[in-house]
């Protein structure tokens, strides 16, 4: 599956760079060739391709490594050459065949991998944005829909990809569950459970609330002295009043969660 | 298959110099070992004025990716490395090294010839270090064709091109009026002048009945035409060629009154008085009236005897007493402070630029050539715009666009090309004039220049053998103009095997030109040169593809070719 998605991701670069370089955009061929090495080579595939069962993963990762060195002599010449000699290659790489695209992939749906990959980075995110620490194991349950036979077959790897996931569950639907991290992606539908550490959290919450007082009184007494108020330019004093409008909702917004946990 | 441990790290020092040696000893950088469809790169010439810089590596990556790319393409690629002497940019840079050490004018002190093998050192010194730089970037070039604007078979090709200019009648001594660059002593071009707004007292002065306003009046000692608008109603009752008597700065002149429709009659009064040696404008009314024109200032930026008690005073010093007499006199009508104007000044010298009349030789570039039908405007209207001839396949294509219609501006306001320096490390001139002094007498027809790609034994004329050659040089640009074909050797043709007939193999394999890649700034300087020359000595396009590059300022990088 991962095997498919980075061998059409690589066909697609051949053509784009390929694209580019007749159009001398150049910088863009760059940024591409950096995007695929370090974000889908060696932050997914690269991961990804050690929980898959593949005879072929050698010989695949050979093939992304020769035709990337190519594709990125013009660039780094020095290097790419370098990086081929070690490959006991006799000829230089300087006078290599520039590559085609290979017939488009058919085998399977070619954006399994990318559906995870987006399920992935969501849960990544929802953890960072929740603070939950990142050594912290969670349960998770997804409602995946049309996806759920493909998610199921893959628990394995979305718990290993730094999901921080010990348990996974998934499902076509089901009902709305009280008390987790909820996120979605499309129709996709993801709630980590027990991250919410309802003490933490009401230790973190207070704190703000405390915090959020001290600020709002503070800003009540600037605006309730008059000298401050007459002498001060219009446009300062309203930006005070804005501000201290923002704090006030805040603080609602965080004493209606309290009462939620 | 790969079965080892890379080292973690990349040493370059570990690689570099044995990767370049396999590739050069592979012989793949020289496209007579490739087949496929030619690719030529001609890389713009580095200034020998010093070291590579930064802009520089960026454009050996640009024509390096190019040209690795082309090759692995399966074409047979060049990449012409080569080096450019500079002219200007380099005799200035010596001298200033040289006045450093204490030789207060190199010019005077060392005398032609050992000024010129000072400049001949640093430059070859600078050339050695360039090379080794683009060797160190790993640039893919043929150094087997490796060239230099200054080398021999380059300066044949400047005299040959030369010499069929001035055949053609494109090229002719003219009085004109040049930017005169007092510190570097020379000629330059209206390219090589920079614009700043400078806030000056703009002064209101009575001459005769009329108030005339000017920021220079050290310039206008000598002015006696009064130039007004014919249809100016507050003038109505003078009438064009009218003389009168008034009193000026040194005295009493006499003056006459000039009707030209270029006045802005909502200008100030509506009148200026003329100073046509040291303005455009003024000298473009003296052309058309027939009038006479007068220096003011020499060529050293000081007052000429002209100016009378003010003689030999420079132009700064001398326009606050010029002020306090015009005062004394009453010829002030007022004086208005915070005047904004603009002030030209040299690109490389940072100097004020001076408009003189000097002879110099032009290009003129509206002249039909002969036998062509066309101006060499026309010609480099034409590769952007229907392709040379009407040939699509000869036009050259701008990356990006919008670089056409900046291109296609300049053109329509080119005026012609003044290609002479008064500095010593450049081209010479090939004009050779009759000294005549072994003959003891020289006919009228030995006073006409000798214009010939080589150095003529003796006047064709009275058989004299006193020749001497002219003092100019000639501009940087007519030499790198040429650099698409003269780096494949035109118009030596020599350089063919025995078993070919007729014309330049490599001319005829790499030129056009694939691609060439410059910065925006030179796109005047150089591209629009090269598409002159191209399609005027070859009838071909330079190149069928442009690339322009906008890059930061870069320190010096004007110098960069
Ligand atoms: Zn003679």
């Amino acid at each position: 599956m991962a095997e498919d998605w980075i061998l059409n991701k690589l066909n697609v670069l051949i053509k784009d760079v390929t694209d580019d370089f007749n159009n001398y955009n150049f910088s863009s061929a760059g940024e591409r060739l950096r995007e695929f090495t370090w974000n889908d080579l060696a932050d997914w595939y690269l991961e990804a391709n050690k929980f898959e069962n593949s005879s072929q993963r050698g010989q695949i990762l050979y093939y992304i490594l020769k035709n990337l060195l190519i594709l990125w002599h013009p660039f780094a010449p020095f290097i790419t050459e370098a990086v081929w000699q070690e490959m006991d290659k006799k000829e230089l790489l300087m006078v290599e065949k520039w590559p085609t695209p290979l017939a488009p992939l058919v085998r399977g749906e070619k954006n399994d991998f990318a559906v995870i990959k987006n399920v992935i980075i969501t849960i990544r995110n929802a953890r960072a944005e929740n603070k939950v620490e990142p050594a912290r194991k969670i349960k998770a349950v997804i409602y995946a829909g049309k996806h759920a036979e493909l998610f199921a077959a893959q628990t394995e790897l979305i718990k290993s990809l730094r999901t921080g996931i010990s348990e996974l569950e998934i499902k076509v639907s089901g009902e709305k569950i009280a008390g987790a991290i909820y996120a979605a992606v499309g129709e996709i539908e993801i709630y980590l459970l027990g991250a919410l550490d309802e003490v933490k959290e009401k230790v973190r919450l207070e704190k703000g609330i405390a915090n959020l007082e001290k600020i709002i009184k503070a800003n009540e007494g600037k605006l309730a002295n008059k000298e401050f108020v007459d002498k001060a330019p219009e446009a300062v004093v309203e930006k005070e009043r804005q501000k201290l409008k923002g704090w006030q909702a805040e603080l609602k917004k965080i004493k209606e969660q309290i009462k939620h946990l | 298959m790969l079965n080892k441990e890379l080292p973690k790290q990349y040493h370059p020092a570990d690689y570099e110099e044995a990767i370049y040696a396999r590739w050069e000893k592979s012989g793949f950088f020289n496209p007579d070992n490739l087949s496929g469809q030619p690719y030529a790169i001609m890389m713009p010439p580095p200034n020998v004025t010093g070291v590579l810089h930064l802009g520089h590596a960026l454009e050996n990556s640009l024509m390096d990716i190019m040209a690795r790319y082309q090759r692995m393409n399966g074409k047979k690629v060049l990449l012409l490395p080569g080096t450019d002497h500079a002219a200007v940019a380099t005799q200035a840079k010596v001298e200033k090294i040289l006045i450093g050490q204490g030789v207060r004018n190199p010019r005077q002190e060392l005398g032609r010839e050992k000024l010129l093998e000072k400049i001949r050192e640093y430059a070859e010194e600078s050339k050695s270090t360039i090379l080794k730089q683009i060797k160190k970037m790993g640039t893919s070039c043929d150094w087997s064709r490796l060239a230099y604007t200054f080398d021999k078979t380059r300066n044949r090709a400047v005299n040959e091109v030369f010499v069929k200019m001035y055949n053609d009648g494109l090229i002719y001594r003219g009085r004109r009026i040049i930017n005169w660059d007092a510190k570097l002593q020379t000629t330059i071009s209206d390219d090589e002048i920079v614009w700043q707004e400078e806030k000056a007292p703009f002064y209101y002065l009575k001459y005769g009945p009329f108030t005339i306003a000017t920021a220079r009046p050290e310039t206008k000692f000598g002015d006696k035409y009064v130039v007004m608008h014919p249809d100016d109603k507050r003038y109505k009752k003078y009438k064009h060629g009218d003389k009168f008597d008034c009193e000026w700065i040194n005295g009493k002149v006499t003056a006459t009154v000039i009707k030209d429709e270029i006045i802005d009659m909502k200008f100030g009064s509506g009148v200026m008085t003329i100073t046509p040696w040291h303005d455009l404008v003024d000298f473009e009314i003296a052309q058309r009236h027939n009038l006479s024109a007068e220096q003011i200032i020499d060529f050293n930026g000081k007052l000429m005897p002209i100016a009378g008690e003010f003689v030999g005073l420079d132009i700064l010093t001398a326009r606050p007493k010029i002020v306090e007499k015009l005062k004394a006199k009453g010829l002030m009508v007022k004086v208005e402070k915070n005047y904004l104007h603009r002030v030209a000044k040299g690109d490389r010298s940072q100097a004020a630029v001076e408009p003189q009349i000097k002879e110099q030789w032009f290009v003129d570039v509206n002249k039909i050539i002969p036998g062509k039908n066309k101006s060499l405007k026309d010609l480099m209207r034409q590769a952007v715009t229907t392709g040379h001839n009407g040939d699509e396949k000869q036009k050259v294509k701008i990356t990006p666009e919008r670089f056409e219609k900046t291109y296609l501006h300049w053109i329509d306001n080119l005026l012609d090309w003044c290609i002479s320096r008064q500095i010593w490390w450049g081209h010479r001139v090939p004009v050779w004039y009759c000294g005549g002094r072994d003959k003891g007498k020289c006919l009228p027809e030995c006073h006409w220049p000798i214009v010939s790609a080589e150095a003529p034994k003796e006047c064709s004329v009275c058989g004299s053998k006193d020749l001497f050659q002219d003092e100019d040089t000639l501009d940087t640009w007519f030499s790198s103009g040429l650099w698409t074909f003269s780096t494949l050797g035109w118009p030596n043709k020599s350089l063919l095997p025995p078993f070919i007939k007729g014309g330049n193999k490599d001319l005829k394999t790499y030129h056009p030109t694939s691609w060439m890649q410059m910065g925006y700034e030179i796109l005047f300087f150089w591209m629009a040169r090269m598409i002159l020359m191209s399609t005027y000595v070859l009838d071909q396009i330079p190149f069928h593809n442009v690339y322009i590059h906008v890059v930061r300022n870069f320190p010096n990088r004007r110098g960069i070719i």
